[in-house]
């Protein structure tokens, strides 16, 4: 009998606890035939498959929040691009200020998502598409249409986001 | 949606599909090393399995704890309709590539 509550709880931080129980358990009754040694090098293996996702994913999250550039980026663009005149002090404060920290936010979760649940998740897919909008909300601020259209898009999010919520609720496990 | 399946997600629906009721993990990684015999990286096993589930091919439930497993409940995994469904038509597709050949000893049909 090998002492693995430690390694379990190890495990438990990127699978859910019964999960991680079932499979040191299923490690404990195998290595009966293949010894301590296939043991340990099992759950090493087991646990790197679970942890490498979240581990890069949060570590890309940091990084890039921490960078933050991508919102100042876009509000770059769309100073030397699109408005003729020097910003206001209202454009500075809701473009370059506020809008610009949510778009770098919307990028960095967008980009740990795509690495922690994949591209065919529907978290990543509502996130990039967040993100997007976000950039098209900024781009298209001078034009009445284009920005109500943008402000439709971001409403028409909430109900996706809010049903799929539901089917990802209580959801943990190694997979991506 | 018909969504592919890969070589390896194939090979543990099958073992899943051959234990029946008595699939856990342990008994999928034996069942896989018996019939290929070559053994399934821990790792890549588990993965394997939470994705099927997350793509509903598979589901699990969790059984009684017994000693033998360190006080420690088996997961046991059942294949869904849809899991079936996609391992017939994966089967499907290589039966249709094989066919004609002579692989195996002589003409599929």
């Amino acid at each position: 009998m090998h002492n693995t509550a430690l390694a379990e709880w190890t495990l438990a931080r990127f699978t859910s606890k019964p999960h991680a129980a079932a499979i040191l358990g299923d490690l404990e009754e195998t290595s009966g035939q293949k010894g301590n040694a296939w043991f340990w090098w099992s759950y090493l293996r087991i646990l790197l498959a679970c942890a490498w996702r979240p581990m890069v994913a949060y570590f890309v999250l940091i990084a890039t929040y921490a960078d933050g550039s991508v919102g100042s980026r876009v509000f770059s663009v769309y100073r030397h691009s699109v408005i003729s005149h020097p910003p206001t002090p209202t454009e500075d404060l809701w473009l370059g200020g506020l809008l610009s920290t949510f778009i770098s936010t919307l990028s960095s979760v967008a980009m740990y998502a795509c690495l922690r649940f994949g591209l065919r998740d529907i978290v990543t897919k509502l996130t990039v598409a967040a993100t997007l909008i976000g950039i098209g909300g900024m781009a298209f601020w001078w034009h009445p249409v284009l920005r109500l259209a943008v402000c439709l898009a971001a409403l028409a999010l909430f109900p996706i986001g809010m049903s799929s919520s539901a089917g990802r609720r209580g959801m943990a496990s190694c997979g991506p | 949606m018909n969504e592919s399946l890969g070589e390896f997600e194939q090979i543990v629906l099958l073992a899943i599909l051959r234990l029946g009721e008595d699939a856990y993990g342990a008994s999928i990684r034996a069942e896989i090393e018996k019939c290929t015999g070559r053994e399934p990286t821990p790792g890549a096993m588990y993965t394997t399995l939470d994705r099927l589930e997350q793509k509903a091919m598979l589901t699990s439930r969790m059984g009684e704890p017994t000693a033998e497993r360190g006080g420690r409940a088996k997961r046991f995994f059942k294949v869904t309709k849809t899991g079936t469904a996609a391992v017939i038509r994966a089967q499907r597709s290589y039966q249709n590539l094989l066919e004609g050949l002579k692989l195996l000893g002589g003409a599929h049909a």
